[in-house]
């Protein structure tokens, strides 16, 4: 496929021959948004490096507010002192909930799997690849669950998995297969579905998928759930 | 290769292969008590307060993450922190003197000089713009924010293809194409965003 948005660089940077730079031009004249795309395309990277800032913008954020929590527990802490006994408990209940809620992170509800590591010396490539995911190198894990032979659902699934180990919720939506009828597989799934969603902020798609869960999913992951809609 | 070599390696490892691991150095930096306090200090003796402490400890923070991941080539031989402290110099002074806060004396007009040699990419999103960059982050399809990150980044598309698991070249092409034109679409529907990222 050929992608016009590609060669912008080349043209802005003088790099395309002169009868290329007469195609482009031409192109340009013809499709509004290529023009539009040359006009801002240095805004258009900032824009794209602003998505890597706002992420780690977000983490700081959640690691300012882990001390404030502790200045507050002093607050709570008089309280308890000075109520009775019981309401001071409950409050300290009621907070502690509360606290948890309001720093509750990926790492905090993320559950490994049962990962296929095969303990013998059997050249078995799902599990090789699963060992080399749990040792870092997430790149190199997927690229060889995607030359196994198992089942392509079986291989987007193990794929999913190794991108949710990383926190890579977006690739881990991507690769998630449909969740079928299988009780355990389909609860995993969809356990991974509402994690990524957690992950990327898409709160509201996130609820919708919690609140038409199927009955008989796994109270494991009900718990789960039940801490991330507070 | 010395211990500072080795660290800074395996830290520009983790920033530029996902997300996870990118959280995992921000918190290292975060928590890291004597940077913080440096920053704070330097801010402090400068006519800041301890407000513009924290945000400046975040923008230095922020400003490297985004030098490593964006140059490749980039390399220290000694330790994170004096380029860290030396980012949240440029940036306060820089502050104070768009600010006119300060009259720059000689002395931290060097300081400022020699940063600004490093010529770092300090141009930050904040408040309004951020909000931006986030309502943007809401419209994009699944694994856009990633590709076009890296995209913008100067990954190859084969690069890309390995750090993001797809199975090809040419399937991080066809994605970036179809996240690009609705990207450029989005905005050429909103023009008021870039002109407000000009300003």
């Amino acid at each position: 496929m050929t992608d016009i948005f590609e060669k912008i660089d080349d043209y802005i940077q003088g790099k395309l021959t002169d009868s290329e730079k007469q195609v482009f031009e031409a192109e340009m004249e013809k499709d509004p948004l290529l023009k539009y795309a040359v006009e801002n395309h240095s805004l258009t990277k900032d824009v794209a490096l602003g998505f890597l800032e706002a992420e780690v913008r977000n983490i700081l954020k959640y690691t300012e507010n882990e001390p404030a929590k502790r200045k507050s527990t002093s607050w709570w802490k008089w309280w308890w002192m000075a109520a009775v006994f019981l309401l001071g408990l409950i409050a300290v209940v009621f907070y502690l909930g509360k606290a948890k809620k309001t720093t509750l992170q990926y790492a905090d509800l993320y559950i490994e799997p049962a990962w296929p590591i095969q303990r013998s010396e059997s050249s078995d490539t799902l599990s090789d690849a699963v060992k080399i995911a749990l040792n870092g190198n997430t790149p190199a894990a997927v690229n060889m669950i995607r030359h196994t032979s198992i089942p392509d659902p079986d291989k987007n699934l193990w794929i999913a998995e190794i991108f949710a180990r990383s926190g890579q919720a977006d690739s881990t939506l991507h690769y998630l297969p449909d969740a079928g009828n299988e009780v355990r597989t389909r609860d995993r799934i969809l356990y991974l579905r509402i994690l990524s969603l957690f992950r990327n902020g898409q709160i509201h798609e996130m609820k919708a998928i919690i609140d038409s869960l199927p009955e008989d999913t796994d109270m494991t992951y009900k718990e789960i759930y039940k801490k991330i809609r507070g | 290769m010395s211990a500072e070599d080795l660290e800074f390696q395996e830290i520009a490892r983790k920033i530029r292969a996902s997300a996870a691991e990118r959280e995992e150095v921000v918190r290292r930096f975060a928590g890291d008590k004597k940077l913080r306090e440096d920053i704070r200090a330097f801010v402090l003796q400068n006519k800041g307060n301890p407000d513009d402490g924290v945000m400046i400890f975040h923008d230095s923070i922020i400003a490297f993450v985004k030098r490593v991941f964006t140059d490749r080539d980039f390399q220290l031989t000694h330790s994170y922190r004096p380029y860290i402290f030396g980012i949240a110099k440029n940036l306060w002074l820089t502050q104070l003197k768009n600010n006119s806060r300060l009259s720059l004396t000689h002395s931290t007009d060097r300081i400022l000089e020699q940063v600004q040699e490093e010529n770092l990419d300090l141009n930050l999103f904040k408040d309004e713009r951020l909000e931006m960059i986030r309502k943007i982050l809401d419209i994009l399809k699944p694994n856009c924010r990633d590709v076009l990150m890296y995209w913008a980044g100067g990954y190859s598309m084969q690069e890309i293809a390995d750090i993001l698991g797809f199975p090809s070249e040419g399937a991080v092409r066809k994605k970036k194409y179809d996240c690009y034109k609705g990207l450029m679409e989005w905005l050429s529907q909103h023009p008021q965003f870039l002109e407000e990222l000009k300003n």
